[in-house]
């Protein structure tokens, strides 16, 4: 309980940080738009949501990460990109929020239970030669030789659940995006502080 | 025991009311109250929005062709030209001849009238398409049965005990069909929204209605 009391409260903490830090301006006209950290955009005609982390003005890049699902992992990538390179970047501008609240817990077994398949296989199969070795009748996880496998998989399952759980579910749908073009005629402007 | 008993007739007792409600044995009225629309009035003004005290903010567009007037007032969803974003529409500054949109809670967006080639308005007819919250179908008892098993699995994993598991079957079983009926029902929203429901405007084919 209290390993799980203490990956709630990390993933909270973890959660925050993908907010409300670095940031960049662009601007066109009246109009201004603030990209922050943890929201999602999409970079030229790539399909991929990716989480807007960072901007530096000096090597005129933009950093992002992309953390994508996988049935039996989740790939977390940071990729950096020259703003030379982009011709627009798409901004989601609908409320991802409420389906991440929605979406967060059953999302966790959607991570958790694919591995935990396979860690009952390998504890299965690790019990069955400690039967053997130790000549006991029952697998018991919790004692043992088989706790020191146990334990740290098992943490690392609900770990690994817990903080996927959350930035998965806000990339759910769709999405409304609004283009953001940065070269051309119709080009948004980097606005300098 | 007696708890036990009584919870096992409650859920038969249960399990059957929704059983005739949803065979149709017992019918509730479905009809709801639908207001009367004076189809003698002229329909070549069309409102979008909501109505306010001064039309000073509102866009008024009239058709070059057949002179149909539409009447674009505050909080009228629209969308503008391919873009799959739905804005709420604030204001029309004839100065700039711009429009001012909102998205959510901070982002405004201004847009030139003279670069916009297409504007989509929401039309308010609601459709009659209502969603029940719990029917039965393929989708209801397969969430049914495999929010049942979690709930059992969470019953039986703490210690066996006939009421707690039971009680973590029926919250599993209610909570698997809402959630996949949510779900459904969200996407059945997102159809209707986007398919037939939008008034698309070439504005190419309209101009800027001014009072004089």
């Amino acid at each position: 309980m209290r390993i799980i009391i203490s990956l709630i409260v990390f993933n909270v903490l973890y959660a925050n940080t993908l907010e409300n830090k670095n940031i960049v301006k662009v601007s066109r006209g009246n109009n201004h738009v603030v990209i922050q950290k943890g929201q999602q955009i999409k970079i030229n005609n790539d399909k991929r949501k990716l989480f807007f982390q960072g901007y530096n003005p000096v090597s005129n890049t933009i950093t992002v990460k992309d953390i994508s699902y996988k049935v039996f992992y989740t790939k977390r990538k940071k990729l950096e990109y020259n703003l030379n390179e982009i011709d627009k970047i798409q901004l989601r501008v609908d409320d991802t929020f409420k389906q991440a609240i929605l979406l967060w817990y059953p999302n966790v077994f959607v991570h958790v239970m694919p591995q935990a398949l396979v860690a009952g296989i390998i504890i299965g199969i690790a019990g069955g030669i400690n039967m053997v070795i130790t000549g006991e009748k029952d697998i018991d996880p919790s004692k043992g030789a088989l706790s020191f496998i146990f334990s740290p998989m098992m943490i690392y399952i609900m770990g690994n659940g817990f903080i996927n759980s959350w930035p998965t579910a806000k990339k759910y749908g769709k999405g409304q995006w609004l283009p953001i073009p940065l070269q051309g005629s119709n080009a948004w402007e980097i606005e300098h502080e | 025991m007696n708890n036990q008993k009584t919870l096992l007739i409650s859920l038969l007792v249960t399990a059957l009311a929704i059983g005739l409600v949803e065979t149709d044995v017992i019918q509730f009225n479905t009809q709801g109250i639908h207001a009367q629309i004076d189809k003698t009035k002229s329909a070549s003004i069309k409102f979008f929005g909501t109505p306010t005290q001064t039309s000073f903010n509102n866009l008024v567009l009239k058709n070059n062709i057949d002179g149909e007037v539409i009447v674009v007032q505050p909080d009228a969803l629209i969308m503008i030209d391919n873009q799959d974003i739905k804005f709420q529409f604030k204001a029309y500054n004839p100065n700039e001849n711009t429009i001012i949109v909102k998205k959510g809670t901070n982002l405004q967006l201004e847009y030139k009238l003279s670069e916009i080639d297409i504007l989509k308005l929401y039309t308010v007819e609601k459709s009659n398409h209502t969603t029940r919250l719990i029917t039965i179908a393929p989708q209801n008892i397969f969430g049914g049965i495999a929010g049942g098993l979690i709930g059992w699995n969470v019953g039986i994993g703490a210690e066996f005990n006939f009421e707690e598991t039971m009680g973590s079957c029926m919250l599993g079983m209610l909570a698997g069909p809402l959630v996949l009926k949510g779900l459904k029902s969200a996407q059945n929203y997102a159809q209707v929204q986007s398919s037939d429901s939008w008034k698309e405007i070439h504005l190419d084919q309209w101009s800027v209605w001014s009072k004089e």
